[in-house]
């Protein structure tokens, strides 16, 4: 059994301003594997998740987690108060 | 074994999931359909030509399908060079092809087992079931081989895989 892997590659790639495509030609896969990560339709290997971490220059477990992420509404709203 | 037709941009074809369950669930169905009408079709009067054009038409119509099929990005994931698909892609491709092996193989064994059948009703019983003995008939099974080499995987995705996501 394998349990789901979340990512935050539609928010940082948006952050950047960055096309599926544009991504996935600086990691060297098929633009529709990018959309098939955001929408967890597949996980990555190690290897590529590695490469898409280093292309945010984030810690891996910035952008994939096992757990879901927290919407930054949220993280937001608690830093406020 | 199977077949991708690359464009000369180097750019698949892009077909909707509807598109590409209807034109793969088309050949596989309506080719062997198609032989089986004209193998039924009796001699050449008013029936039998009927029979035959639209044993023909079908033959031709799954033709068609799989020409709708052999340029999509669906096929390039079963057909391409391994060295340009990327490990998602490859993935794919192994579950395909593992689904189109068993499969094919199960259908080879029960043409295999209807033939012996058919062989030892005649020799023993003095009874005729039809077997492909032409030269026709034995073409039409060459490219009823090819179609369904080259569809069964590209059907598996078709029916498996969630529509893939657009270009932005």
């Amino acid at each position: 059994m394998t349990s789901r892997i979340y990512n935050r590659l539609a928010v940082l790639r948006a952050e950047r301003g960055l096309s599926r495509k544009d991504l996935a030609e600086a990691v060297g896969v098929n633009y529709q594997t990018i959309g098939y990560l955001e929408r967890g339709d597949y996980q990555p290997s190690l290897e590529l998740a590695l490469k898409l971490a280093a292309q945010f220059e984030l810690p891996v477990e910035m952008v994939f987690s096992l757990q879901p992420f927290e919407p930054l509404s949220r993280l937001a709203s608690k830093q406020g108060g | 074994m199977s077949l991708y037709v690359r464009s000369t941009t180097g750019v698949p074809a892009l077909r909707s999931g509807r598109t590409m369950k209807v034109a793969t669930t088309w050949a596989l169905v309506a080719y062997p359909l198609g032989c089986a009408l004209r193998v039924l079709a009796p001699g050449a009067d008013g029936n039998g030509v009927a029979l035959d054009a639209a044993g023909l038409a079908l033959i031709v119509s799954a033709v068609v399908a799989f020409i709708v099929v052999a340029p999509s990005s669906w096929q390039r994931i079963v057909a391409e060079d391994e060295k340009l698909l990327d490990e998602r892609e490859l993935q794919q491709r192994y579950r395909a092809q593992a689904f189109g092996y068993n499969v094919f193989t199960g259908l080879a064994a029960l043409f295999a087992f209807y033939m012996q059948v058919g062989i030892d009703l005649e020799t023993k019983k003095d009874l005729l079931i039809w077997r492909p003995s032409t030269a026709d008939h034995w073409n039409a099974s060459i490219w009823g081989v090819l179609l369904y080499a080259f569809t069964l995987p590209t059907a598996y995705l078709a029916w498996t895989l969630p529509t893939p996501p657009e270009e932005e």
